[in-house]
């Protein structure tokens, strides 16, 4: 994947860990619409989501050092920090509403990607978004229903045949089954090694 | 329960709810154990993994509230850093150089009092590399940044369970090497266990090995037990080695070929240092 922005992300991680604050605001820019998308997607209240990214945001700053090569490319780190802090917003909202309605939002393929962002920036990420997109078309939607609710909205598998008033097992076989043809996709597509 | 009495299905299912992060942390330290049983359904887990890394790169941008990114500024030019080894980039030699390898603490004492250096040892030890850094003086912050570390994730904090007398200590990433680690000994009960973090996660052909250091210029390491990271670079190890961990100084890990080696044939990547006496 070419990358079109001008300063690398590790050299900027690098410069946040010596304490430059307006590296860590050029990945701010580079990163906070996606984070804030996939939080608001997640937890669905704006300032529930705000506070999220801040948060993920400012952890990284505090401790720049969670982050190393070896983890992976600093977007899908940090998006999966953001992830991570969005699940445990909705499981502690999960242990306080109970709610068996509504059992999905509509796909995320519902929603087209933003075009505010650097045009740089804006480029490499559509250009993935475009290909996992395409793979999330590609799988039977029944597979992409459960793989969303699991993923987007935390919930297990077993809180997901509830929901859906599916069996356990057609929920499980869905999730395996969708995750498996979507990884397919992703490696044809050159997102994913073989 | 174990692997062999769970059926694939079963076992598959639970990964994915592991794998979307909604196991509750209990069942996911549980599940974990599990996995490392295993090294093809780490790898399995790693498949899973990488295809959910790519899904929340598929959400939509959304722009955040105005006056965000102002907030956010303004907050963190309050906050400090924690700025430890594992930051430092490999352009500050000077720095790199005087880091500490080896800082230790008692669970019982005060860490100052526990520190040794092992400098004695390092003209004849069999690591090259670890030798100048078991000699350097134990890093008391390094240990605080390690526990720190350790306590903030959910997978050490459900776990650490070890008994009155056990002497923890921080285990510092060799050269290039990002990982960092928080090892717990108890002389006692002869236990060893680790928790690093920053580790990559390894082919199927490769394990992490821990070795027992041996006090004795002359002594060879002893093999510990293998161990794989998960995805996201952390690992835990627990063993009670075969030799006993009083005749020993300190621990050392290393990659090396699957199944494991009874020597080390690769330079340590995480090494720290301990005294039970």
């Amino acid at each position: 994947m070419l990358d079109l922005s001008p300063i690398a992300d590790e050299q900027l991680v690098e410069k946040v860990a010596n304490g430059d604050a307006s590296a860590l605001e050029a990945l701010y820019d580079r990163y906070v619409r996606q984070c804030f998308g996939l939080a608001l997607r997640m937890v669905e209240e704006a300032a529930l989501a705000e506070e999220v990214v801040q948060e993920v945001f400012t952890k990284f700053w505090i401790k720049p050092a969670n982050y190393s090569a070896e983890k992976g490319k600093f977007a899908s780190w940090l998006l999966s920090l953001v992830h991570h802090r969005c699940i445990d917003e909705l499981r502690r909202k999960s242990r306080t509403t109970v709610s068996l309605e509504h059992p999905d939002v509509g796909s995320l393929l519902d929603r087209e990607p933003s075009k505010e962002m650097d045009p740089a920036d804006q480029a490499v990420l559509s250009e993935e978004q475009t290909v996992v997109r395409e793979a999330l078309r590609e799988i039977a939607p029944n597979q992409r229903q459960v793989i969303e609710m699991a993923y987007f909205k935390g919930l297990s598998q077993s809180e997901i045949a509830t929901r859906l008033g599916q069996p356990l097992g057609t929920v499980k076989t869905r999730t395996r089954q969708g995750l498996k043809q979507l990884r397919e996709l992703l490696v044809i597509k050159g997102l994913l090694a073989e | 329960m174990s692997m062999e009495e769970i059926s694939k299905d079963d076992w598959e299912s639970q990964l994915t709810d592991y794998t979307f992060g909604v196991m509750d942390a209990e069942t996911a330290s549980r599940f974990e154990q599990q996995l490392l049983e295993c090294r093809e359904h780490v790898a399995l887990a790693q498949e899973y993994s990488e295809v959910a890394a790519w899904l929340s790169l598929s959400v939509p941008p959304a722009e955040p509230p105005q006056g965000h990114k102002s907030r956010f500024m303004s907050t963190i030019g309050s906050l400090p850093q924690t700025q430890d080894s594992a930051a430092t980039p490999s352009s500050s030699p000077a720095i790199a150089d005087a880091r500490p390898t080896a800082s230790r603490a008692s669970v019982r004492e005060h860490p100052r009092e526990r520190v040794v250096d092992l400098g004695e040892h390092r003209e004849k030890r069999r690591f090259p590399i670890y030798l100048p850094a078991l000699a350097a003086v134990a890093a008391v912050l390094v240990l605080f940044l390690g526990l720190w570390g350790w306590q903030s994730t959910q997978y050490a904090q459900n776990r650490i369970d070890f008994p009155p007398g056990s002497t923890a200590f921080a285990m510092e990433g060799q050269g290039e090497i990002r990982a960092s680690a928080v090892a717990f000994v108890n002389p006692d009960t002869n236990q060893v266990a680790l928790f690093a973090n920053g580790l990559t996660p390894l082919p199927a052909d490769k394990v992490y090995e821990l070795w027992l250091l041996p006090a004795a210029p002359d002594g060879k390491p002893v093999p510990a037990g293998v161990f794989t990271a998960r995805n996201d670079g952390q690992a835990r190890h627990e063993v009670v080695p075969s030799s006993r961990i009083r005749d020993h100084v300190g621990v050392a890990v290393t990659i090396e070929d699957a199944p494991g080696a009874q020597e080390p044939t690769q330079d340590p990547i995480l090494v720290g240092a301990y005294d039970t006496q």
